[in-house]
């Protein structure tokens, strides 16, 4: 009893997979759920976690981080058609007088 | 009967160590987390390594290092000295951030090589905070006397805390201090780093 509570508190490898499954499975929920506020709540969970850089990647594909210039959609964009090259017309010499 | 009493003995202590951890100082870094200093420094092992000769001995703490990831700058089996580096983020304590976001509430070590800082002045309310530590070490192994050498480490700390925006990396702090051990780094935010021995641990296995 007591060696199982020695390994209970000295934080055996089994706890580690606990939590490490525990930081999955919030992950799992914030990539399903995709919003913001999903991939902050990993984040505030597991600041230091495996999938901090992924969830900050996310963060800026979703346009949430204050300073990230997101671009327009391109349907919101007027497509610039190139000018076509006018027919150059022989210019006639203009008497002055 | 003995029983009871050690039983007693453990739960008074237990309570003792509840009511000194409640009674850490604790330090406010921003609007969301607080900063609890790493805990003095516990005793120095000896470093006794089992040899015939102090070549050998040389040889087997090389071996020890290696393996746990320092790189040997250099070795000199006349006068038994090793030198080398590592960057392994444990080989100092710089206490724990308690943080508390509006969506959750984490601790973790303050000697992480990166983590999250909610920051309501960072852009999107986050940053990164990046710690790097480079320790360099001087060990010095004496001749064996009855099959056992014994060794003097003298070592150098040097960390670096950076925090960086989150989306586009930008630098917003960074702070470098070097120490030795028995010495308290503190850093402008507030963070106190010390050795934590460990260097020395892996040598004394």
């Amino acid at each position: 009893m007591r060696a199982f509570l020695m390994v209970l508190l000295a934080g055996a490898p089994g706890r580690t997979v606990a939590a490490d499954r525990a930081e999955t499975e919030v992950w799992s929920q914030a990539m399903t759920s995709n919003s913001p506020e999903a991939y902050f709540l990993y984040l505030s969970r597991y600041p230091t976690g495996e999938f901090v850089e992924l969830a900050v990647a996310a963060l800026i594909r979703l346009g949430a981080l204050g300073s990230q210039v997101t671009a327009p959609p391109p349907a919101a964009v007027a497509p610039v058609v190139p000018a076509l090259p006018q027919p150059v017309e022989p210019v006639e010499p203009v008497d002055p007088y | 009967m003995i029983k009871a009493v050690s039983g007693r003995g453990a739960g008074a202590a237990f309570a003792i160590a509840l009511i000194l951890s409640a009674c850490a100082p604790n330090v406010k870094i921003g609007a969301f987390a607080f900063y609890t200093p790493p805990a003095a420094t516990t005793a120095r092992e000896p470093i006794e390594i089992t040899a015939n000769t102090g070549r050998q001995a040389l040889d087997i703490v090389a071996k020890t290092l290696r393996a746990d990831g320092a790189r040997i700058t250099a070795k000199s089996t006349r006068h038994l000295t090793i030198e080398g580096k590592d960057t392994r983020n444990d080989r100092v304590a710089c206490g724990t951030i308690t943080q508390s976001a509006p969506e959750g509430r984490s601790t973790f070590a303050a000697n992480a090589e990166r983590a999250v800082l909610f920051d309501a002045g960072a852009p999107g309310g986050i940053k990164f905070r990046l710690v790097d530590v480079e320790t360099r070490f001087r060990l010095t192994m004496s001749r064996p006397v009855n099959g056992v050498s014994t060794g003097a480490l003298a070592q150098t700390h040097r960390v670096t805390i950076r925090t960086t925006t989150a989306d586009q990396r930008k630098l917003l702090s960074s702070q470098t201090l070097t120490f030795a051990p028995g010495a308290r780094a503190t850093f402008d935010d507030g963070t106190v780093c010390v050795s934590s021995g460990q260097l020395r641990k892996v040598l004394a296995r």
